[in-house]
């Protein structure tokens, strides 16, 4: 009976807070208004941020797989024989050699890979053929390049073009095909440009038949990873192994580093919001100084005055947040649609309703936080003084 | 139960301005108003009538003494103690209606029933209607806001307002005060109705001599004091005045006068006037002079006995 009574006395308070507003238009867009423009940039940067990880560990996975990579201490210093001990652990589904050196052609970085010709689209994903023809395990000094180092060096199948690499210096290859690849994080070394030789012939060419840089190691089962893992730590005791997992986790930690960045400027907005909506609670309570005072004359208390401000706030903020989450759905589609305007990239972005309903539950904490201490002062004020209050 | 609906013990309520600086606003004032009285009362602005209509209607606390209201000592309760009794016990009427800007008619008559607990939200709506019927507002303006309201329909509002608990004690503060003569005179006319038929007790507070005639008794307030007949001083010119008006206005003569007579003696020197003139009109001043410090001082007396 209690319990209704004052559920009632909270309708009538919050059907005040509600007339308050539509009384004070003006003043209430612009407050839903900062905290729209909070909440937006915070599901924005949110939707971009998650997707900017998804994207990135989808193609990390998709790069090596699930799996291991078998370094040594200095460059091509792993004895190729020890692919077929790989091959011998049963959970082990694929182990390939390969050989990545850094180089440069005519002053610019690019990279030399090594690799057995039927392996090239398992560790290039996204590869396709544009020109001339993929290796063959016949090649020597043939090689394919990525189309972007053959448009920067001027190159075209059939001509002969000479790398500066690390191991073995200035070595001439010629170039049989040109392929293109999906725009990933292949990014670092794709960007570098990438010219694929099949690994016999460049082991050949750098004189270092029988060693290799890297054996890439390929695990279907996740779960057994680490077995593998352990497995050939014992196998290889002074090699570097490292882990899809691990690789995945550094970038995740860059990652968090970018979020946590996107999330300082939302932050900052929201931070603008929240004085928005603090300053139109201060702005509500000196207005209706003399109601509150009128309000306690006829027996409100002082809980009832603080959820009629909060109410107010909550409103508000409410209001904000739906419109936020609105703006920053069709932001963050606008976005993506601008990148791809300028840069080839096709930003992946995640609207996830995780990411929506903590942009609501943030937007009405902001609001009622921010409302609190105006609100407190507001219905603490004695009915007297309110009463005095021109 | 008590048979008073108001009774004040030795009330004092001293205000502190700032370290040092008090006002008394209330010296020792003992009031009983029995049960269905019609009480009024007057006195000039800065007598201390307002304090005392806060301290009665439990929105302001006594610095010493003690308030009963319909039996009930609230000298002590809590401000929520406070708010729970005043929702029930009192009804108030304000000079400026004081009504919720943002709610209609039958709103503001509602939300005192709503704070009480006791009506449902149905039995609140007919209520608020009998109540607005019994003040008589035409039923066109019931569901109009107070801004599209007559100054004397808002009154008649506050007044449904006032009465919808069913206090025991209405307070009225200068209900008249900016209403017209007969919106006025009808405010009242209703209130004396009320104060009959229901019995409730009536406070009020005015200027108008109209409302002392609808009391059943009239106080004076002066400087703080409570009498039941008017005090001599006040049928003079200067009761309108405080005491500490009266002062401020015999200072600024004592600095006219002063002015006055350097100027005179300024004239002397360039020989404006003649000698004799001059000591004609000093002594005129300086009589004048002489006049207006025992003023002062009477008035500064004033202030210190009380």
């Amino acid at each position: 009976m209690i319990a209704t009574a004052q559920l009632r006395v909270f309708r009538h308070f919050f059907k005040l807070a509600r007339r308050d507003i539509s009384v004070r238009k003006g003043r209430a867009i612009l407050t839903v208004f900062g905290i729209t423009v909070g909440i937006a940039t915070l599901v924005s940067l949110m939707s971009i941020g998650l997707g900017m990880r998804e994207q990135i560990s989808t193609e990390l996975n998709e790069l090596l797989g699930v799996g291991l990579l078998v370094q040594g201490s200095a460059t091509i210093d792993i004895p190729q024989a020890i692919v077929a001990e790989v091959l011998k652990v049963p959970q082990v589904d694929d182990a390939y050699p390969v050989i990545l050196l850094i180089g440069q052609t005519n002053g610019q970085p690019s990279v030399l890979l090594g690799i057995p010709p039927g392996k090239v689209e398992n560790y290039l994903t996204g590869l396709t053929l544009k020109e001339g023809r993929t290796l063959s395990p016949d090649d020597r000094d043939a090689i394919v390049v990525q189309d972007s180092f053959a448009e920067r060096n001027g190159i075209k199948v059939g001509e002969t073009v000479s790398m500066d690499l690390t191991v073995g210096g200035r070595k001439k290859f010629k170039v049989v095909g040109t392929f293109e690849m999906a725009m990933s994080l292949t990014g670092v070394m794709g960007n570098l440009g990438i010219a694929a030789g099949n690994l016999e012939g460049v082991q050949q060419t750098l004189d270092r038949a029988g060693f290799v840089s890297s054996v890439v190691v390929r695990v279907g089962d996740r779960s057994k990873v680490d077995m593998v893992e352990e497995q050939l730590t014992a196998m290889f005791p002074g090699a570097r192994i490292t882990k899809e997992e691990e690789i995945l986790r550094q970038i995740n930690r860059i990652m968090d580093i970018i979020n946590g960045v996107l999330l300082t400027m939302a932050s900052i907005s929201l931070l603008i919001a929240g004085l928005s909506v603090m300053n139109t609670i201060m702005m509500v309570v000196r207005e209706r100084t003399r109601e509150i005072g009128v309000l306690k004359s006829i027996g409100a208390k002082r809980w009832n005055v603080l959820a009629l401000f909060l109410s107010e706030a909550g409103l508000l903020s409410l209001a904000g947040g739906v419109a936020g989450c609105i703006l920053g759905v069709v932001g963050t589609y606008a976005i993506k649609e601008l990148v791809r305007g300028f840069i080839p990239i096709t930003l992946v972005v995640i609207v996830s309703p995780q990411v929506l309903a903590a942009a609501m539950v943030v937007a009405v904490s902001i609001g009622i936080l921010a409302g609190l201490q105006p609100s407190w002062r507001g219905a603490s004020i004695r009915p007297i003084e309110a009463l005095r209050y021109e | 139960m008590s048979e008073y609906a108001v009774e004040l013990q030795n009330v004092n309520k001293v205000y502190r301005l700032s370290p040092g600086v008090e006002v008394h606003a209330l010296r020792g004032v003992d009031l009983a108003v029995g049960k269905g009285d019609f009480i009024s009362i007057m006195g000039p602005s800065g007598s201390g009538k307002t304090t005392l209509l806060n301290i009665i209607g439990t929105m302001d606390r006594p610095t010493a003494g003690r308030v009963k209201i319909d039996g009930v000592d609230v000298t002590d309760m809590n401000e929520g103690e406070l708010a729970d009794f005043r929702c029930i016990k009192m009804g108030y009427l304000f000079q400026f209606f004081n009504l919720i800007s943002t709610l209609d008619a039958v709103e503001n008559v509602k939300l005192p029933m709503i704070l009480s607990g006791r009506y449902t939200e149905r039995e609140a709506d007919q209520r608020a209607g009998e109540l607005l019927e019994l003040v008589s507002l035409k039923e066109t303006v019931w569901r109009n806001r107070p801004v599209q309201m007559s100054g004397g329909e808002r009154q008649r509002v506050a007044l449904a307002r006032a009465l919808a608990n069913e206090p025991a004690l209405i307070i009225m503060d200068e209900p008249t005060g900016a209403l017209d003569t007969v919106t006025g005179a009808n405010v009242m006319k209703l209130a004396q109705m009320l104060n009959e038929f229901s019995g409730q007790t009536f406070i009020v507070v005015s200027h108008n001599p109209l409302v002392a005639r609808v009391a059943k008794k009239v106080y004076y307030i002066r400087d703080g004091k409570l009498y039941e007949n008017p005090p001599e001083s006040l049928m003079k010119f200067e009761s309108e005045l405080s005491s500490l008006e009266k002062r401020a206005l015999f200072v600024n003569q004592l600095r006219l006068l002063k002015e006055s007579l350097l100027m005179l003696e300024k004239r002397l020197e360039s020989g404006d006037v003649s000698r004799d003139s001059y000591a004609a009109t000093k002594l005129k001043i300086m009589n004048q002079l002489e006049r207006i410090k025992t003023g002062v001082e009477s008035s500064q007396g004033v202030v210190a006995s009380n």
